[in-house]
């Protein structure tokens, strides 16, 4: 019993009367009995409407800050007038004279009570203003005035200040120092691991001897020119290689880049353009530097093809002996013509496909023989590259070559960043050796394995 | 050899290990356009009593920060979010939900804004967009632009690092809470009290493993750091 008791009474303790916020919670009310908030008002008002099942309805609305008690008197006679004509209904309203409303909790709310109709059809109302809070409130009910009322009695205004007041003097001196971030560097960490992981992928294929090791030093006499080395000299306005045969002969070979340049302008113009678009810039100025990207890619595009690729093969003397140039403009099955100082033509190259793997033909001259094919030698490169480029190296094109069906030897690229190579060859047949060096070197200019996976 | 030392002399400035690059009129223009956008989910309130003291404690606190005539302007906006946004072009929102639970604490509300002046003050906006630039770049340069397994693991490298570098800017804002409000005069402990009445409401965030992948460190935490530097600040 005492156990039942008690809890009945906790329960009663506990729930008292819901509250409720005003919108941007400067006032706080007790929701009275029988009362429920109307969703119509808008967030962040800072108004109440409150109705209840009978049709009673009720309505605290915030006033100016700076009204005055007659503003307020007046505003309340206005509310006065509406709650009459709400009510009326053809009927006699008749309002008490304003006068102070005591609160339990000590001063007053002045306001005034009316009723309109007689009998059972009297409809009460009333209208209270209030400023005790600081914040000057006027209520209004179309039924007792009671609610409003206690609603008053037990309202609460968070008052907030108006201005910042530092409890002490402002600090001289600069501002304090920061401390050094916890994270600084995080992001060289990253890339160094990135690179590390690379590494260790390239050294973990070399293991397991998906790489190709570097062939074995030459034991052939010195008299003889291979196995070549060849190296690309990188960074330079043209594409530039190096050459040094076993035998300690040297070229060099040297072919113009113009229209990659000119090309690549107009890619960058592309991406300026899609960066002002992503920040929403002037379209004007969007559409300038499409039309500029478009003409300089066009030009990229003129230029590549009125200049075809050509590939100058220069000995260590610097006399050049005879260049490669590519026949007209053909991007996938590129051709070319090698011619001396004389105007002979020495060979022609051209490239097959074989599925994917890369197959070029070296001809002669005259009467286009197929003198040497060279074709890569792995496939399963040729399917990564597309995606991760050449991989630092790992994964970059390695030749066979091939006379009349028979190995006769390759292209072997070392599994470095930089692009470095080793040409051996024994027998070549009609040949000429350097005619073949020259031949792989075109194909390093005009086939060359990108370090990024874009389309070549 | 020397692309790749070319391309780590490249990405080292392009993420912000250095200084900001970013054009001071580029950071405004992200600015109003983020402003713009968020401005149409939370929209502005007027009159609302919070409103003097937000202009008259964004202006003091400002006028001691690193960029004290960049031109804030601070607007309170309706939210139930408990949150502030700071946008790279100086304005500030408070929502309405914030200010409910700072209730009638002016101190706590001075240190949002300090924390959010800070942000502004201190770039980070810029410096994050720069080091997004540059990150990607990176992973661009790198991978390309196809979505293979390299690129997205470089994707997600770059992610991890621009929410590292998210944490330490939050981390930073907190700190810089303190020393304005340090430099007006209150204690330095004023700068912690909108940290702390977060660090009550923050016992039902997700479990510990989640954590990398927010752009907020914890805020027991952000108290624990932002308190051993207030503890140091002369008195």
């Amino acid at each position: 019993m005492n156990a039942t008791v008690s809890i009945a009474v906790s329960i009663l303790v506990s729930t008292g009367p819901a509250r409720l916020s005003s919108g941007d919670g400067a006032l706080e009310i007790s929701i009275p009995p029988g009362y429920s908030p109307r969703q119509s008002v808008p967030a962040g008002s800072g108004d109440f409407e409150l109705s209840d099942s009978s049709g009673n309805s009720l309505s605290l609305r915030r006033q100016p800050p700076e009204a005055d008690r007659l503003s307020l008197e007046a505003a309340a006679y206005d509310r006065v007038k509406e709650l009459e004509l709400q009510l009326a209904a053809g009927q006699e309203c008749a309002a008490g004279p304003l006068r102070d409303f005591p609160l339990r909790r000590g001063g007053a709310v002045r306001g005034l009570e009316g009723r309109c109709g007689a009998g059972p059809q009297t409809r009460e109302y009333g209208v209270l203003i209030s400023t005790g809070m600081g914040l000057p409130l006027l209520g209004s009910v179309s039924g007792p005035l009671a609610p409003l009322l206690e609603i008053l009695e037990g309202a609460r205004a968070s008052l907030v200040p108006s201005e910042l007041s530092p409890p002490g003097p402002p600090a001289k001196g600069p501002l304090a120092p920061l401390p050094p971030r916890p994270f600084h560097g995080k992001f060289a960490l990253v890339l160094l691991a990135v690179l590390a992981a690379v590494q260790g992928a390239a050294l973990a294929a070399r293991a397991l001897g998906l790489s190709r090791k570097a062939p074995p030093p030459p034991t052939a006499p010195a008299s003889t020119l291979f196995p070549v080395r060849i190296e690309r000299i990188h960074l330079q306005s043209q594409v530039v290689f190096k050459a040094a045969g076993a035998n300690g002969e040297e070229w060099s070979a040297v072919s113009d880049r113009k229209a990659s340049a000119v090309i690549a302008c107009g890619m960058w113009l592309l991406l300026l353009a899609a960066l002002q678009a992503s920040f929403q810039a002037d379209r004007g100025a969007i559409f300038e530097t499409l039309v500029l990207s478009a003409l300089t890619l066009g030009m990229g595009a003129f230029v590549q093809k009125s200049n075809p690729r050509a590939l100058t093969l220069v000995d260590g003397d610097g006399n050049a002996l005879f260049q490669v140039v590519e026949d007209g403009y053909s991007p996938l099955d590129p051709r070319a013509t090698a011619i001396d100082k004389e105007g002979w033509q020495l060979f022609r190259l051209r490239r097959r496909r074989a599925g994917r793997l890369r197959r070029w033909q070296v001809l002669d001259g005259i009467q286009e023989t197929v003198l040497l094919e060279v074709e890569e030698k792995t496939s399963y490169k040729t399917w990564l590259r597309p995606w991760t480029g050449h991989l630092w190296g790992l994964l970059r094109a390695d030749y066979r070559l091939l006379a009349e069906g028979r190995e006769v030897g390759s292209l072997d690229h070392e599994p470095t960043m930089g692009n470095r190579a080793r040409l051996s060859a024994d027998t070549l047949g009609a040949l000429d050796p350097r005619h073949l060096l020259a031949a792989i070197l075109f194909i390093e200019r005009v086939d060359p394995d990108r370090w990024h996976p874009w389309p070549a | 050899m020397a692309r790749l030392i070319f391309l780590l002399a490249l990405a080292v400035p392009l993420s912000g290990c250095g200084r900001i690059w970013l054009p001071e009129y580029i950071e405004r223009r992200a600015g109003d356009l983020l402003a713009r956008e968020l401005a149409r989910d939370m929209p502005p309130v007027e009159g609302h009593p919070w409103d003097a003291f937000l202009q008259d404690a964004g202006k003091k606190l400002a006028a001691v920060c690193e960029r004290p005539s960049y031109g804030y302007r601070f607007r309170i906006v309706h939210s139930p979010q408990i949150n502030a946004f700071a946008f790279p072009n100086g304005e500030i929102f408070v929502t309405d939900g914030l200010l409910k639970a700072v209730g009638r604490d002016a101190e706590a509300l001075a240190s949002v804004l300090g924390h959010e002046i800070g942000h502004v003050a201190r770039r980070h906006t810029a410096e994050a967009l720069q080091s997004k630039v540059g990150l990607r770049s990176v992973g661009f340069l790198l991978f390309g632009v196809d979505q293979s397994v390299a690129r997205v693991s470089a994707d997600l490298a770059a992610q991890l690092t621009e929410l590292g570098y998210g944490r330490e800017m939050e981390l930073e804002a907190d700190l810089c809470s303190i020393r304005y409000l340090a430099a007006l005069g209150y204690p330095p402990e004023t700068g912690l009290k909108f940290l702390k009445i977060l660090a009550e409401k923050d016992r039902e965030r997700g479990p510990d493993f989640l954590r990398y992948f927010q752009t907020h460190p914890p805020t027991q935490e952000r108290v624990n750091y932002a308190e051993k530097y207030a503890k140091a600040l002369p008195r």
